[in-house]
């Protein structure tokens, strides 16, 4: 059993790197977490309320679940959990426990691509994944392909 | 209809009518009946306190209260209508019955005295009110009764008021109900007539459906929407029939061309060979044309009949492939399994084998066709809910203002250009995927490729 970490934004393309996960570490199951990166929302609402986890609800498109449970039928019995979750963290000693918390064996990065901002509070997490002090591995996703229907559609998880 | 909407009007206002007239006949039964028990309540309290007098005066506990009892009743209680008095001194062993000579009395009164001191009783509007005395270790019972006349006044007005009310509120009911219910019903009655005014002629108007959003408006939008549907499929099928006329004249045209080309003089063997090809060519091809005709109408109004069994959506795209490859031996098509799911539950769908790879087969030979034979990626994958299958080409695109016309039969998008078609393989592909209750989306950019993706919800019915 190992348990990898990918950061995600959201976009169907970046599930990519749970194929290349599965090609690197195939031979065992996998807990795959995807992690999202966001500013903690100090004002008195925000921290009632969690708005900004709400406004990431409203990311995970129908299309961006379908994807995941395509992904979770292709290996189903490779991954045996993959789940979402949201780092609020902004330290470097916070990401180490974060990641120390999931027991996490290998952080999954993309070689050639770039993480969006999905919602104004993300932020970008891959810099203090990199110095946490877990094993990195640098994949690349293949995306050269020709893109032709909108940033939902599953043809994305391809390599075409 | 005239008398049917009247009939309506009337039982929702009848309806209205007897619910609110039950209420307020509930009301006022309530109201008497309480109006009643208090009055009558008081009226023996009445009675009660003339009994206590009575027995003072008559037994009195001192010498010379009797008097002064006597004085005070004179002057401060009204003598009431009809009152008596009567008193009987008790000796041991009198039974609980008749016990006065001079007044019928039930048993159950006097058994009241004995146990409570003290009893009411009232036969029509005379009331009796009974003590029990005691006095120097006698036992007394006097009864006082009078006739209740207040009372009866008091409820006899109220009764009419409450009766005359009833009625009165009730008439006012049902005419407010009258008004009401024909308010409620203007707006469906405009929309009747309208409705009425619009026919094969004049399919472009639409009802008013207002601001509001209401039932009455929510009603409107839907048949605004039925309409929408109607006047498309009426277009659809009056461009049908000219499309339909001018693809099938074409081929005769070169047909009967050729042959009379041919029988114009006499010719070489080779050249009549070479004429009856391109006749038996063009025969083909009207063939194919009335081919995929039947199967698009079949699709399109026989859907119900179709046998519907659990099938392999791998299978199906291996079936489709083999047709294709029926027609372009050298087509590219690449079948993509990296998005397969392990568990081939997941891959069951419901439906006639044949329709389908009628369908996928026509959208992998477009695929083809229109991307001068360069690769096509069908892929596979599967929700826990939805089959997709993908069909990716790098062909000459569809241009952005025409998708939305791409299910019209006979339709052929600008750039086409040299390629031969009819214009039937999408629409047929897209009536068979509905029914099978399948999504079809097309995307498209000119010039760099089109993606078809289709959905099918998984059978989870029945394992293999």
């Amino acid at each position: 059993m190992k348990n990898v970490i990918i950061p995600t934004d959201f976009s169907i393309k970046s599930l990519k790197l749970i194929h290349a996960a599965v090609d690197r570490f195939g031979e065992a199951t996998l807990n795959i977490t995807l992690v999202h990166g966001l500013t903690p929302d100090h004002s008195i609402s925000g921290l009632l309320m969690l708005t900004k986890r709400l406004d990431v609800s409203k990311l995970m498109t129908e299309e961006f679940n379908a994807a995941c449970e395509v992904i979770r039928n292709k290996y189903g019995t490779t991954i045996h959990r993959l789940k979402i979750e949201c780092y609020y963290g902004t330290s470097r000693s916070y990401m180490r426990s974060f990641l120390e918390a999931r027991q996490t064996d290998a952080i999954i990065l993309p070689a050639d691509y770039e993480f969006k901002k999905a919602v104004k509070a993300s932020t970008d997490i891959v810099p203090e994944l990199v110095k946490a002090g877990y094993p990195v591995f640098y994949e690349t996703l293949r995306t050269g392909g020709l893109q032709v229907a909108e940033d939902a559609s599953l043809s994305e998880l391809l390599h075409i | 209809m005239q008398p049917q909407r009247i009939r309506t009007q009337l039982k929702i206002t009848l309806l209205y009518t007897g619910l609110t007239a039950a209420t307020i006949l509930l009301l006022s039964v309530l109201v008497y009946f309480f109006a009643e028990r208090m009055s009558s309540q008081d009226f023996y309290k009445r009675l009660d306190i003339r009994a206590v007098m009575v027995a003072q005066q008559n037994f009195p506990q001192s010498a010379g209260t009797s008097d002064l009892i006597k004085d005070l009743r004179n002057e401060y209680l009204e003598k009431l209508p009809n009152e008596k008095e009567y008193f009987k001194v008790i000796t041991p062993g009198t039974g609980s019955r008749n016990i006065m000579d001079s007044v019928k009395l039930p048993e159950s009164f006097y058994r009241d005295i004995f146990n409570n001191q003290q009893a009411v009783y009232h036969k029509g509007d005379v009331y009796y009110a009974g003590i029990l005395h005691r006095q120097n270790g006698k036992s007394i019972i006097v009864v006082v009764s009078a006739r209740n006349e207040y009372i009866k006044r008091q409820l006899t007005n109220l009764r009419s008021i409450l009766l005359t009310g009833f009625i009165g509120s009730t008439l006012l009911i049902f005419a407010l109900g009258w008004f009401f219910s024909k308010q409620v019903f203007l707006p469906i009655r405009k929309m009747t007539q309208k409705v009425r005014n619009i026919n094969t002629e004049n399919l472009h108007l639409r009802l008013n459906t207002g601001k509001k959003n209401d039932e009455v408006s929510d009603l409107a939008l839907t048949f605004n929407n039925m309409l929408d549907r109607l006047e498309t499929s009426f277009e659809s099928q009056n461009n049908f029939v000219s499309n339909a006329s001018h693809e099938l004249s074409t081929p005769l045209t070169s047909i009967i061309g050729e042959a009379e080309l041919a029988l114009q003089k006499e010719r070489s063997p080779e050249r009549y060979q070479e004429a009856m090809n391109i006749i038996l060519k063009e025969a083909e091809r009207l063939k194919a044309i009335i081919q995929s005709l039947l199967s698009l109408a079949q699709t399109g109004f026989d859907g119900k009949r179709q046998i519907q069994e659990t099938l392999r959506a791998d299978e199906l795209l291996l079936m489709a492939k083999k047709s294709v490859d029926r027609i372009y031996p050298d087509n590219k098509i690449r079948i993509d399994y990296t998005l397969l799911p392990e568990d081939d539950e997941k891959l069951k769908i419901k439906g006639n084998d044949h329709l389908l790879v009628l369908a996928l087969s026509n959208i992998m030979l477009n695929a083809c066709k229109y991307s001068e034979n360069k690769e096509v990626v069908v892929a596979i994958a599967a929700s826990n809910t939805r089959l997709f299958l993908i069909i990716k080409d790098q062909g000459i695109g569809i241009p952005e203002q025409e998708l939305r016309y791409i299910y019209d039969p006979f339709f052929r998008a600008s750039n086409t250009g040299e390629v031969k078609g009819y214009g039937i393989g999408l629409p047929l592909a897209r009536n068979i995927i509905r029914l099978h209750d399948g999504e079809l989306v097309v995307s498209s950019i000119v010039n760099q490729g089109t993606e078809v993706q289709i959905s099918f919800p998984i059978d989870k019915s029945q394992p293999f």
